[in-house]
């Protein structure tokens, strides 16, 4: 079998495991024994004989918050893929667009105005979303030698606007009522997800991530630089236009149920990368699924680990860094 | 197939570099552009891909205006090699080439087993196989710039634009790649290369032309083009340039430079 | 009712009558006075004008002396203000400045010509300093409370000798000491296994909580409820799974969110548990001020009440309305009307289905 082919395989298999721990851990004592009469009695139909808290737990709590937790790292970790491939630069995460910045503020300003927490969701997916939007609006207007580099500073000004704005609120927030909430929103948390909440986010992961599967060759040359990629046939300004708004589409949405989560984005495209090279056919898959299984694993032991939920961007940083640290010190090969 | 520039004027945005440009690229033809640093013949080359917009005048490809055309139509006829590309991440050489293809491909297809055989067989002509599982960017640059020419030869083009192929390689490896190239303009490929070394037009030009301050000075067969008057004035050097008779009873040109206190 | 009502307006003129007389009978003068924190200040009392430098201390100045306030925090909400007479409610917002999120403007303080500027809550070394630096950059003393519930009365007591209302002051002190004394000494006659096993959600999500001994929810302690999230410890706030809560399945649960109150009796994360079916979901009222929680200052004695009758209604059969209008007429000079009451004490009782 092909490296490729084994990564996938491991990834895989990773998850696979993953999956069953996440099921099979959590606050609410559930026994392995009851855990497998609840899968057979999903699976065949029979009847179990089990409280009905106990299914609750399993299949509307466990089951959206491991869902989402795989949506999320997928998501997160195919944006990070794409945008490190677009910008040939290895430090760059979904965020540097203005995503997250902007998704933000959308949420905060709903815990504000203490709005609907669908709502909050909502609002976070939209101005996400017109955060880029605002972002490739200026690059544009600005016709310049170098469009890229154009369009990230577009979209670090516009995050750095949307967080002097998220600044404010948190200044003006009510600091007994609003402001913890605010608080917990930015540290990034899928404590309270749904199944709902899960559904809002398929939809719109799974646009972005066809785009960027369809599109994987055209990624691969596009990251030879804009001019080569011309050169061989492929227009850098429509698809660098596509891959944004894909990989976009994916972070809004689900920053907008999650909260902020650093460090997934940036971490594991480079770890794919180290695994099975920069061919984005090869990368994007990789990428994927280690992101997944990474952020079930953060997830899993974010609600697990200690007395109360841990937030989910403070462990991916905590455990992002040193991980980081040792890629940065063993790899010699991933960027120049 | 036939690459025409007329009466071009090419520049960057409130920059412009040339005007009145006028040439033509025929196949089966190897085209030696010549002129000093800064002369503009990157920008020009940039202009006649259609990788920059003209500032005046018109490209055609074969008679058809280059800004009707789209991208992937122009990179099935042109091919480019630019001019010192590192490149960033490791792909392999392999790969390299294959992405050569591209152009022939659909939107959302990935190379086929055929675009694979194809960029085999480019990479067997240029005589890289022992680099194939190679990282592009752990090669030598000699070796980097053979690996683009079976990459422009994958991407099967009858026309091939070439910026300063031979710059910073060693004396063997400028040969090996003049090679590749007269052998590809006598399989029929149009080549048109900028160089810096007016001998390598004397040793497979078949036209020559010279670019100074953006505006073609001359512009005809290298033996006429390439005297020591035009070339004093292109370069600002006294050269000397001497027919030398080889072996093989053919004669050939080849310049002199003087230097100046000597 | 209007003769209930006229009782207690002329028990308060009556007061007021007294209170008003003690500042002709002693000019002010110069006294120290000790603060909650052991800092003897130097006052001019009785002190005229307070400016109270957080939402507790402006709503212990207004309870006892309200035309001794100079202003208010934050603005009055929309919701808020008809339950306070409208020459109070349109005193100016000047801001907080008590170290947690100051948004005073030290000038616009000063310029406001307070006599003395007051903070009531948590007293602890910080708070102390801070006290002494805002006195020593101002020139003007600065007095701290202690805000914890057992000392209301020596609150008050203070207060009312700072501001020259001894009488009134000590009357909140018999009513505070009465409250309190009468829930304890019902709740205690609850055995301990019959006390209820409480969930305070806090939040849209509700998933956020006060752990044991957080101010946050010592109110529901105080009543001698269990706070089920003392199974995590001591603390303050805190984040926490459903899975948590569905494991500790308290059989009541309180919220001051009307978006997590509207929701969870349809959320299929919460409906299954025993205080959803049960229908024993409250939610506290927070207009004009926090029932329960925050600001904690005096308005939290009216939640007291509310907390017995919600979480032991067998032990305070009693209904709520009077009390009520009672106390927001003695802390917020206004009583109430029948439709303000209606709304204040509708959440007040257990959901039965279809509702």
């Amino acid at each position: 079998m092909t490296r490729t082919g084994w990564a996938i395989a491991g990834a895989g298999f990773a998850l696979g495991t993953l999956v069953v721990i996440a099921f099979s851990v959590g606050r609410f004592p559930v026994a392995a024994g009851d855990l497998a009469r609840l899968a057979w009695a999903r699976l065949s139909g029979a009847p179990h004989e089990l409280p009905a808290t106990v299914e609750t737990v399993v299949f509307a709590v466990r089951g959206p918050r491991i869902i989402a937790a795989l949506v999320v790292g997928a998501a997160l970790a195919g944006a990070g893929a794409a945008y490190q491939s677009l910008f040939r630069n290895p430090l760059v995460s979904p965020d540097i667009l203005g995503v997250s910045a902007g998704a933000a503020l959308g949420a905060i300003l709903g815990i504000f105005m203490a709005l609907d927490v669908w709502v909050i969701q909502g609002l976070a997916f939209a101005f996400g979303l017109a955060a880029v939007a605002l972002a490739y609006a200026i690059a544009s207007s600005m016709r310049g030698h170098d469009p890229i580099l154009i369009l990230v500073l577009a979209g670090v000004v516009l995050g750095a606007l949307f967080g002097a704005c998220v600044a404010l609120l948190k200044y003006l927030a009510d600091p007994y009522n609003q402001l913890p909430a605010i608080t917990y929103w930015l540290l990034g948390s899928l404590a309270s997800t749904t199944a709902g909440d899960v559904r809002s986010i398929v939809l719109p992961v799974s646009i972005g991530l066809a785009a960027l599967w369809l599109l994987r060759w055209r990624i691969t040359v596009l990251s030879l630089g804009d001019e080569e990629a011309a050169a061989l046939g492929v227009r850098p300004g429509p698809m660098r236009l596509v891959v944004v708004a894909g990989a976009t589409l994916m972070t809004a949405a689900v920053v907008s149920i999650s909260g902020i989560i650093g460090w997934v984005g940036l971490l594991v495209p480079h770890f794919a990368r180290l695994l099975v090279g920069p061919d984005f056919r090869r990368l994007l898959p990789v990428a994927v699924l280690l992101g997944a299984a990474f952020m079930l694993g953060v997830d899993t032991l974010a609600r697990t680990a200690a007395r109360i939920e841990i937030p989910l961007g403070v462990l991916t940083a905590f455990l992002g860094t040193p991980i980081f640290l040792w890629v940065l010190a063993a790899a010699r090969r991933s960027w120049q | 197939m036939r690459l025409e520039a007329q009466a071009l004027a090419f520049g960057y945005r409130g920059h412009p570099v040339g005007r009145e440009v006028s040439l033509t690229l025929a196949a089966g033809e190897v085209v030696c552009l010549l002129g000093p640093n800064g002369g503009g013949k990157t920008t020009l080359f940039k202009t006649l891909l259609g990788l920059l917009a003209p500032q005046g005048g018109v490209v055609l490809l074969d008679g058809v205006d280059l800004r009707a055309l789209d991208r992937a139509e122009v990179a099935r006829r042109i091919g480019y090699l630019p001019q010192a590309v590192t490149g960033y991440f490791p792909f392999l050489v392999e790969d390299v080439v294959l992405m050569g293809r591209t152009a022939h491909l659909p939107l959302f297809a990935t190379p086929s087993t055929r675009d694979r055989e194809i960029a085999r067989e480019a990479i067997a002509r240029i005589g890289v196989e022992h680099l194939a599982r190679a990282e592009y960017t752990r090669i030598s640059g000699g070796e980097r710039q053979l690996v683009l020419v079976a990459r422009a030869l994958a991407q099967g083009t009858p026309l091939l634009v070439m910026d300063e192929p031979t710059a910073s390689l060693d004396f063997g490896n400028q040969v090996k790649v003049l090679e590749r190239v007269t052998a590809l303009a006598r399989g029929g490929i149009g080549v048109l290369m900028s160089t810096h070394d007016p001998d390598q037009a004397f040793l497979c030009g078949d036209r020559v032309i010279l670019l100074q301050s953006g505006a073609i000075a001359a512009q005809g067969a290298p033996g006429e083009v390439l005297t020591p008057a035009s070339l004093h004035a292109l370069y600002g050097v006294t050269v000397e340039v001497v027919e030398v008779p080889l072996p093989s009873g053919r004669s050939r040109r080849t310049c002199l430079p003087s230097l100046a206190h000597h | 009712m209007l003769g209930a009502r006229g009782a207690a307006r002329r028990g308060l003129l009556l007061a007021a009558a007294a209170a008003a007389v003690v500042p002709f009978a002693s000019a002010p003068s110069e006294r120290t006075i000790t603060d909650a924190a052991g800092r003897r200040v130097a006052v001019r009392a009785p002190a005229r004008r307070v400016y109270a430098a957080g939402p507790p201390a402006s709503i212990l100045v207004f309870a006892l002396a309200p035309d001794a306030l100079i202003g208010w925090t934050t603005a009055f909400r929309p919701a808020e203000r008809p339950f306070v007479p409208e020459r109070y409610a349109e005193l100016p917002t000047l801001g907080r400045l008590t170290g947690r999120g100051n948004t005073a403007n030290i000038e616009v303080v000063l310029a406001a010509k307070p006599d003395v500027i007051l903070d009531y809550g948590t007293v602890n070394p910080t708070f102390a300093s801070l006290a002494d630096r805002v006195q020593e950059q101002t020139g003007i003393p600065y007095l701290l409370l202690d805000g914890a519930f057992d000392r209301i009365p020596a609150a008050f007591t203070l207060l009312g000798e700072l501001l020259g209302a001894r009488a009134l002051a000590a009357d909140w002190a018999r009513y505070a000491t009465a409250t309190l004394a009468d829930i304890t000494a019902r709740v205690e006659r609850v055995p301990p296994e019959r006390r209820p096993r409480v969930y305070y959600a806090r939040g849209p999500t509700g998933l956020n909580t006060g752990l044991a001994g957080s101010i946050n929810v010592e109110g529901i302690e105080r009543v001698g409820a269990v706070n089920v999230a003392a199974a995590l410890g001591r603390g303050g706030l805190a984040q926490v799974s459903i899975e948590q809560v569905l494991g500790w399945a308290p059989e009541a649960i309180i919220t001051i969110d009307p978006n997590f109150y509207a929701d969870v009796w349809d959320d299929p994360l919460w409906r299954g548990m025993p205080a959803v079916r049960a229908g024993r979901v409250y939610l506290a009222p927070n207009v004009p001020f926090g029932w329960i929680d925050f600001p904690p200052s005096v308005n939290r004695l009216i939640g007291m009440r509310w907390l017995a009758k919600v979480l032991y209604p067998d032990a305070f059969p009693e209904e709520l309305r009077a009390a009520v209008r009672d106390f927001y007429t003695r802390a917020y000079h206004q009583t109430p009307t029948e439709a303000q009451l209606d709304a204040l004490l509708a959440t007040a009782e257990r959901r039965t289905r279809g509702t």
